[in-house]
């Protein structure tokens, strides 16, 4: 059985009655998972390459950039800035094998814009604007 | 603000109380975003997941959330942007045309079970669908949610005016492609 709205999409019959169970049976989950990454040495690993990598488009910005013409298919860092960087998304990635040693080795300023830009949640950027904002009013 | 947006939040605010408060917001906003989303993704099953993950970072979120906005344009906010990501992943890269994500969205028109509108309501839905992103971020929250412009703005990060002209673009747009086909 389902409900029909009236633009002839349909849903099935209860689901919002249920959704409240599943929403928290998925915070609970994820509650679990969280918890558990921080004591993982793994997950420094992976935090501590990012930061090497950052640092190494950084550096190739600000010094390589300046001793060259400027070409428009360099990252710019404040980009990197302004989007932040989800750490979990990272760590993710690194931990299914969609970032290896070899292809951070290969990694260039237009491939990490291109992940970040696929990957990287725009509402994890607005949640953290929206807490900056309220210390900053505080 | 009006009164079960402040009594959510109040709950909310107080670790005994989150979760009744939550799940108070849950219940009074969830047909709202789920129909947000359902017009934006097209399936059920992709609405179904988006909503769970929109109402998962807003449990994270809200207790640091302090009425700068309403409590709803911001649950919006985070539904539109969830559903668009979840399009941008959909279309694998970013170098395929906005044509691309509109065909998975038409294929998923044809496919999904819990579509089984008549012709027209089929025909009015593909004419949605070609509308370019913004136009037809703007026309759903306008034409179905009955949202102000000064709303939507707060939702999509765009200038009044520049909203009332892709709302008008996009009307006829809808009436251009409806007559022809």
């Amino acid at each position: 059985m389902t409900i029909k709205n009236k633009n002839g999409f349909k849903i099935p019959e209860g689901y919002f009655d249920t959704l409240s169970n599943k929403v928290q049976d998925k915070i609970l989950s994820e509650q679990n998972t969280s918890h558990s990454i921080f004591y993982r040495p793994s997950y420094w690993v992976a935090a501590s390459i990012i930061a090497i990598v950052i640092s190494g488009v950084g550096y190739f910005h600000f010094f390589e950039n300046s001793k060259s013409n400027y070409k428009n298919n360099n990252i710019v860092l404040s980009d990197l800035e302004y989007y932040d960087f989800n750490m979990d998304d990272l760590y993710y990635a690194y931990n299914e094998n969609s970032i290896t040693d070899e292809s951070i080795e290969e990694l260039d300023a237009k491939s990490l814009e291109e992940y970040i830009v696929d990957e990287v949640n725009i509402n994890d950027i607005l949640i953290f604007e929206e807490q900056d904002y309220n210390n900053n009013q505080q | 603000m009006n009164n079960i947006e402040q009594d959510i939040l109040q709950l909310v605010k107080s670790p005994l109380t989150k979760e009744k408060g939550f799940n108070l917001l849950v219940k009074t906003y969830q047909e709202r975003l789920y129909w947000n989303i359902r017009r934006i993704v097209i399936s059920h099953d992709d609405a179904d997941d988006i909503l769970q993950n929109t109402f998962v970072k807003i449990w994270r979120a809200i207790d640091r959330f302090q009425s700068n906005s309403s409590l709803y344009t911001w649950l919006y906010r985070i539904s539109v942007n969830e559903s668009l990501q979840h399009l941008k992943q959909q279309k694998r890269s970013i170098f395929l045309r906005e044509e691309a994500t509109q065909n998975i969205l038409l294929e998923r028109l044809e496919s999904d079970v819990y579509f089984d509108g008549n012709e027209i309501q089929k025909k009015l839905q593909e004419a949605i669908i070609r509308l370019p992103e913004k136009q037809r971020m703007v026309f759903n929250l306008k034409y179905y949610d009955e949202l102000k412009y000064e709303e939507i703005s707060e939702i999509l990060g765009t200038s009044v005016g520049a909203l009332k002209a892709s709302y008008h673009i996009a009307i006829k747009k809808l009436e251009d492609f409806l007559t022809n086909n």
